[in-house]
């Protein structure tokens, strides 16, 4: 895979990519690839769809009134066209198409509905002159023995895997397989319920279907290969007693020098290091002849690794540190932005907004837009992330940073004015358990066995402001200019 | 812990949340519904707060954020209940395969096995879910008014979407009701214990029920309040009994609860306050909860024999995830060591059963014990265990069987439900035995699901040309009128040609063929017709009534439709039966019944619905010469009534031609004839209104009659200015009525709460030139076409309630959106969806008619932005008087006079019309004589109650003749078996009771004695000496007999 500069690249199918919008690893390991090209991702991925949209057909149009039945009923086609007019919206140049998970449950007889509407979905979008990568759906796994066996859904899967690569072949699609490239994840059903789990792995899964953080980073590392990514390759040799750089590969490193207690230089990377497996980002840092000791690597004056000198001579390591760091924020920011599109495309009380109830709270629609602006200031944000920052790296001792907190404050009113509005029924009488500021909206509660109440609390209820994140639960959120 | 009531201390658990509507503590976590997302949070460090997260399910709908999921439940069974409301569309995947769910219900799912299924579906806002003892759901609605809801698996209420048939709550009229509890343990004293309680978040009450068996369901009896706020910022929404025993209210305090109604960033609306309340009783000490971390199993086992809920549930689920491998063995021991003097021994059996489910060991031992339980509702208990197993038991079958055939109601419907989850052919079988013993509803509801549900077992069996059901006719025939599509048609009318049905199932079946079948097959009902037509029953009405319904949806007319102008013509045929026979020879076009219905439509003798029975039959008919007989009708000298009949026939026919001849009528119309009839006539056609104002240029109306069609117009829901000009412009007296300027308004704002009246408020609501009535029900009494008012006052502000008396058209309430539905053939329905399917549309109307639309007749279905609320009532009002009626409305739900209240005080009341045949009626009850003397030329007028409960004798028309000033009312009661019926009555002086043995002056104290079934009691009220107010409530039988409910007729 080689994208353009400027290409808009849309992540179209079921769960798999309605899940990776909150991981991003895909999406990180693409963005970083190339620092020196523009891209930008839609995830339009949505939970139980197929190519022809079922399950995004939700209630249709405004027209739809007063009607919570999905419009397929009035036009089988309308989950189609939906879908088509969603990835229209979005302007791709390229689009991922992951579907395939609830072919699975296809019974034998419509066994052929799946490889032709997805041909279908494929003819459309090539019309539009649109390059489209083909996606494999997932395997299933057991984590306990109340699961269903997956042997019978992994072998549809696999034939739902085979009917892609066969389209996929026929066209001329690049095809990312993730059935083989997850494969073999099953792990062996548990005998007995209160037996420890004894995974060969981790599983790549949080239920038994849908892929957890490691099965993302997983499809990273599988696209990486597949798709013949860049590597995030990394090594650097510094010798201290020639005071020079012996080798380097995928980086830059100049002035170096002495320090009171070891070396520093600076470093210039190619591209940031990559996320999803331990194989893509090989960085060994390699400092010979240092006098004898322990020396803790600071990387912007952070630390990252500690080793003896004999240890830096053979070549350490490097799993974290500022770079790392500043893919975990390219990722979040991306997680960022998927969040804020999230509301663009699936806006919350859209029945009110764009429905059947718009002639009530049609007027918050311009809000919807605003997610739109605020989509766009996002990527700018990633497009500053994506690009790598020169680093300072010095070989000294470590130092800790406290960690900052900030109570929020809430009003003070009392309780006592209300409880004397209270008219009881004979023989009952009533005392304040909790209040503000202990609790803020409350909603619920449910006690446990030590006795302990539960609440959920929500301040962000009714509506999530454009721009506000959301802290429910907690003491509150921030509500944007209030 | 200091133990004083209050909480000492509170941790952040997770926060960063989204709106998260419901969090349950469970598998050493807490499982949290957040938008769309079920999530579990666990603390794996100690330190109190989250630091694990796992989405366990996504994909559930955020279109409404007040209705996204919520409620969550672990059920006695071991799994996870929750719920979500009416607009959210859910699609979710699941190991198990993708499930999907549209509108309201309720979800259950296995946390360990990932296995998610709907439990329930329906209800508008079902924010609140409990079990009882026994484990059976209730549900409530924070949205339609219904009070408690029964829910089993496969129930289906009011909004569900994609079912054909959907059950009543329990407490039809009871508004917005959010969490709800079972009331149980030490702490509270017997009168509290086992009621249900429930919040009313609108009227800032929190509110209780006693559940009793009916049948395979429940009554649920309203008992007081158990406490009742002033602060409008009281807002409860969840209740739960705290392990102390004491009940915990959580109060979302805010002066705003609307969700849409009111701008989601408005400045009232609280994000800082939020209070917990805990109610105890006074005089009785608290519960000591058992102690449960760190407790052995067998301690654990003990607390399954607990009082308290709480105690049960907590012990439960704990044994539930110490697993089976512990469990098990001291499970067993504990089963050996119940006494079996014990009074709960029956109880503690299933509590033990319940445990084996929660852990999912199929345990057969233990089921078979609880299955033969004395007790019925352990039994049902087991059965829905069962019904989880069967796959896994043997003779699983077997004990169905029995249990199909229990005792107990209640048992019998969980085997029918359980035989519909087995989806075998031997199950449809099964399922199909329960109607072999009496059928309510709930039993009703539950065999036609499994029914249908299990066609494809029996039907297809069915069609290989074996015999089902063991060859029983009425099994078979309630299996094909339960599924009811075009592959049963040809077994339905086999069996009915077959004549081997009686009963239910033979009208039933003939129904069901009328509504599906072609012109040989309608004939078999038509048959039946002539049959019956002379007979004392409804069935020939029932029969005609659903060919008529076919003959408007299908156009289909039975080959022998000629038959029925010999019913209509035949002197000992029913005057009911005679007038849908007039308009069925219309709708098939009879031709041979021409001279009959003209010559009926000019006769006044059968009554006037007869005549404009006959003239609709002729204007159906259509031809030249039928047409012409309707407007000689229209124009002859017969009787004003049935000339305005003919020529609204006529206009519903051809609006162009009938207009210039209406308009000669509404000319010279006297104040006693009602101009309703031609003016609709003309508003139901799409060139209707148009004709009729080209109609009236130049011409004067009498002010009456101009007024009416003002109304007309303004409750047509569409924009008919050209109308309404052109009959203001007739109208003989130029109109003047009280316009409100925005000063004016703004000086009745101010003044409401100081100078508003709301007892004189509500003498106008109850007026008929207002009509409010009409339309809007308080507490379930009245017209459905508006909004339930009785929690208004609890929730709407003050310009709000003005802006929608004299705008109505500028907020409408959601739900109550106006359509309208052209016809193809012309005609114009205009009212509110009150339910959608595939093929019918079903319309409320203004006049709270209901039509029944097939949708292949609609041509064009469009939303209005005008309201059917009329505007301009208010022009007929004062200042004064529009003052005191908002006053009134501001109150309603809020004070306790203008609330609703529990008890079974008679709302709904007849009045009888004075006539010739009114006193006679007196006369004859006066000496003990028959109460049917009068018979039909009897004129009943529906009165409702005020809110308070009493009737405004003021209001009651007054007989003449002997019966100068004496008035006569009635009201009715249902009795399951014969009984007294004993009654409790304010303000009785000078009222007398029609008892078989003359009239009895009616005591403070009062029983009569009645036969089962529907009765009335009527009352002959002199008015000189009577009061201004009549109160009569429903006591307690002395004995313990069956109790009398009220009901209208």
């Amino acid at each position: 895979m080689d994208p353009r500069d400027g290409d808009r690249i849309v992540l179209l199918g079921d769960g798999l990519f309605e899940r990776e919008q909150q991981d991003g690893y895909l999406e990180t390991a693409l963005t970083a690839s190339w620092p020196e090209k523009k891209l930008a991702f839609r995830n339009l991925g949505w939970s139980g769809d197929t190519p022809l949209g079922e399950a995004r057909a939700g209630f249709g149009s405004s027209e739809n009134t007063r009607s919570w039945q999905p419009p397929q009923q009035r036009d089988p086609d309308y989950g189609f066209k939906k879908l088509l007019q969603q990835v229209r919206e979005a302007k791709p140049t390229v689009v991922f198409v992951a579907y395939g998970s609830a072919a699975a449950y296809d019974e034998p007889a419509d066994r052929e509905r799946f490889p032709n509407s997805l041909k279908r979905l494929a003819k459309e979008l090539a019309a539009d002159k649109v390059r489209l990568v083909l996606v494999t759906p997932t395997p299933h796994e057991r984590l306990n023995p109340a699961q269903p066996d997956p042997k019978p859904r992994n072998e549809r899967l696999a034939a739902v895997a085979e009917q892609i690569r066969k389209i996929a072949a026929e066209q001329g699609y690049p095809v990312l397989d993730l059935y083989t490239g997850l494969s073999p994840a099953p792990v062996e059903p548990l005998k007995e319920p209160s037996q420890p789990r004894p995974y060969a792995s981790p599983p790549l899964t949080e239920n038994g279907m849908h892929l957890g953080s490691d099965g993302y980073r997983r499809v990273a590392w599988a696209a990486r290969e597949q798709l013949a990514l860049p590597t995030g390759r990394w090594n650097l040799d510094v010798s201290v007693a020639e005071m020079k750089v012996a080798g380097q590969d995928g980086t830059q490193c100049k002035n170096i020098t002495k320090t009171e207690y070891g070396v520093q230089f600076d470093v210039s990377d190619e591209r940031l290091p990559a996320l999803d497996a331990p194989e893509a980002s090989h960085r060994v840092l390699r400092v010979t002849n240092l006098p004898r000791g322990q020396y803790a690597l600071t990387v912007d004056g952070q630390r990252v690794a500690m080793a003896g000198a004999d240890q830096w001579a053979t070549g350490v390591g490097l799993t974290k540190g500022p770079e790392f760091a500043q893919t975990e924020t390219l990722r979040a920011a991306i997680i960022e932005k998927n969040r804020l599109y999230f509301q663009y495309f699936r806006p919350q009380n859209e029945a009110y907004i764009f429905l059947f109830r718009r002639h009530e709270r049609g007027d918050h629609a311009s809000e919807i837009a605003q997610w739109a602006k605020l989509v766009e200031r996002q990527e700018e944000e990633i497009a500053r992330l994506r690009t790598p920052h020169p680093h300072h790296y010095e070989l000294i001792r470590e130092k800790d940073y406290p960690e900052s907190w900030v109570p929020s404050a809430v009003a003070d009113t009392d309780p006592e004015a209300e409880r004397r509005s209270f008219t009881l029924a004979d023989g009952m009488e009533i005392n304040l358990f909790a209040s503000e500021p202990m609790i803020s909206n409350p909603i619920n509660i449910n006690f446990d066995e030590r006795g302990r109440m539960w609440v959920a609390t929500s301040t962000t209820y009714p509506h999530l402001e454009a721009g506000m994140k959301p802290n429910d639960g907690g003491r509150g959120s921030r509500r944007a200019g209030r | 812990m200091d133990h004083d009531g209050r909480a000492d201390k509170s941790t952040v658990f997770a926060d960063g949340l989204l709106v998260p509507h419901s969090v349950i503590p469970g598998d050493g976590g807490a499982y949290v519904t957040q938008s769309t997302q079920l999530l579990f949070l666990k603390d794996t460090n100690g330190d109190g707060r989250a630091d694990a997260r796992r989405v366990l399910l996504t994909g559930f709908g955020n279109a409404d954020v007040h209705h996204m999921i919520h409620t969550l439940r672990w059920g006695p069974d071991g799994n996870l209940y929750f719920n979500q409301s009416i607009y959210i569309n859910s699609t979710i995947e699941t190991p198990w395969g993708i499930r999907q769910l549209n509108a309201a219900g309720t979800w259950r799912f296995r946390p360990t096995s990932m296995r998610l299924e709907v439990f329930s579906r329906g209800l508008v806002n079902p924010w609140g879910h409990t079990f009882d003892a026994w484990g059976q759901s209730f549900g409530t609605d924070g949205a339609a008014g219904g009070g408690i809801s029964y829910m089993f698996p496969g129930s289906a209420f009011m909004s569900a979407a994609d079912v054909h048939r959907i059950m009543a709550p329990l407490n039809p009229g009871h508004t917005k009701a959010c969490g709800v509890e079972v009331l149980s343990g030490r702490h509270l004293s017997e009168e509290w214990r086992d009621t249900l309680m429930t919040t009313n978040f609108l009227a800032n009450r929190v509110v209780r029920y006693r559940l009793s068996d009916r049948g395979s369901s429940y009554a649920s009896q309203p008992l007081a309040d158990l406490m009742k706020s002033s602060d409008r910022s009281f807002r409860p929404v969840d209740v739960k009994m705290g392990p102390d025993g004491a009940i915990y209210i959580v109060d979302w305090y805010s002066p705003v609860i609307d969700h849409g109604e009111v701008d989601f960033h408005h400045p009232l609306r609280n994000h800082e306050h939020g209070r917990i309340w805990r109610v105890t009783q006074k005089g009785r000490s608290l519960v000591t909860p058992p102690k449960l971390t760190g407790a052995s199993t067998e301690e654990l086992l003990d607390a399954l024999k607990l009082p308290e809920g709480w105690s049960r549930d907590q012990a439960r689920r704990l044994l539930k995830e110490r697993g089976a491998e512990e469990v098990m063995p001291a499970l067993r021991k504990w089963l050996a060591g119940l006494s079996p003097s014990d009074p709960n021994v029956e109880h503690q059996r299933l509590e033990a059963l319940w445990v084996c489910q929660s852990m999912g060991i199929v345990s057969p031992r233990e089921l078979r014990s609880v299955l033969k339980s004395p007790d019925g509702r352990a039994r049902a208990a087991a059965v829905r265990v069962l019904a989880d197993w069967q796959t896994h038991i043997p003779d699983a079958a077997k004990l169905l069987a029995a249990a199909v055939a229990d005792e107990y109601p209640r048992v019998r419907l969980e085997a029918v439900t359980a035989s519909r989850q087995a989806q075998t052919l031997e199950a449809a079988n099964l399922a199909m035995r329960v109607l072999d013993q009496p059928i309510d509803d709930t039993l009703d509801y539950a065999a036609w699901l499994a029914a249908r549900e299990l066609k494809d077992f029996w039907l297809a069996e069915l069609h290989a040309g074996r015999p089902v059901f063991g060859g029983n006719s009425q099994h078979l025939a309630f299996a094909l009128n339960a599924v009811g599509g075009r592959d049963t048609l040809a077994p339905l009318v086999e069996l009915a040609r077959g004549g081997k049905l009686a009963g239910a199932a033979k009208i039933s079946t003939l129904e069901t063929i009328a509504k599906l079948g072609g012109p040989d097959d309608l004939a078999v009902v038509v048959d039946e017709v002539v049959r019956s037509a002379d007979q004392d029953t409804a069935e020939a009405d029932r029969l005609l009534t659903a060919l008529e319904r076919a003959a408007g949806a299908k156009k289909q007319a039975p080959k022998n439709g000629a038959l029925i102008v010999e019913v209509l013509t035949n002197g000992k045929t029913k005057t009911s039966t005679r007038e849908i026979s007039a308009r069925l020879c219309g709708a098939w076009k009879l031709v041979a019944a021409r001279e009959a219905l003209a010559k009926m439509a000019g006769d006044s003798s059968r009554g006037t619905p007869l005549a404009t029975a006959a003239a609709l039959g002729l204007a159906s008919l259509g031809d030249a010469e039928s047409l012409g007989r309707l407007a000689e009708l229209a124009g002859g000298n017969g009787p004003t009534p049935l000339r305005m009949a003919a020529v609204a026939a006529w206009a519903g026919t051809n609006p162009q031609m009938a207009a210039s001849r209406a308009v000669q009528l509404l000319e010279k119309l006297s104040a006693e004839d009602d101009p309703e009839p031609v003016i609709t006539a003309f508003l139901s056609r799409r060139d209707g209104p148009q004709a009729l104002a080209a109609a009236l240029a130049g011409k004067r109306l009498p002010p009456a009659v101009s007024d009416a069609g003002v109304r007309l117009v303004n409750s047509s829901g569409r924009d008919l200015t050209a109308l309404r000009e052109a009959l203001l412009a007739a109208r003989a007296e130029k109109l003047v009525g009280t316009q409100f300027s925005p000063a004016d308004q703004k000086q009745l704002l101010a003044d409401v709460a100081t100078r508003g009246d709301a007892a004189r408020g509500e003498m106008i609501f109850r007026r008929a030139d207002t009509s409010c009535m009409k339309c809007h029900a308080i507490g379930g009494y009245g017209g459905y076409v508006g909004p339930d008012l009785a929690s208004l006052g609890g929730g709407a502000e003050l310009p709000h309630l003005l802006q929608s008396i004299l705008e109505p058209s500028a907020k409408i309430k959601e739900g109550f959106q106006t359509v309208n539905v052209s016809l193809t053939d012309g005609w114009i329905i205009t009212g509110v969806v009150k339910q959608k399917t595939n093929s019918t549309v079903i319309v409320r109307d203004a006049l709270d008619q209901l039509h029944f639309i097939p949708s292949g007749d609609i041509d064009e279905l469009t939303q209005s932005n005008i309201s059917l609320m009329p505007t301009g009532l208010a022009n007929s009002l004062s200042k004064d008087e529009l003052l005191h009626l908002v006053r009134f409305l501001s109150v309603l739900g809020r004070e306790p006079r203008y609330t609703v209240s529990t008890r079974p005080l008679v709302r709904y009341w007849q009045w009888l019309e004075p006539s010739p045949a009114a006193e006679l009626f007196a006369r004859s009850i006066a000496s003990g004589g028959e109460q049917g003397a009068g018979g039909k030329s009897l004129k009943w007028t529906t009165r409702l109650s005020t809110v308070a409960g009493s009737l405004p004798l003021s209001e009651l028309p007054k007989l003449g003749g002997d019966f100068q000033g004496v008035s006569i009312v009635r009201f009715f009661v249902e009795l399951k078996e014969a009984g007294s019926v004993p009654f409790r009555a304010v303000g009785g002086e000078g009222i007398r009771l029609a008892a078989p043995d003359g009239l009895k002056p009616l005591s403070a104290d009062y029983a009569v004695s009645l036969p089962a079934g529907r009765q009335a009691i009527t009352l002959l009220i002199d008015r000189q000496q009577a009061g201004n107010m009549l109160e009569i409530e429903l006591t307690e039988a002395k004995e313990s007999g069956p109790q009398a409910v009220l009901v209208q007729p």
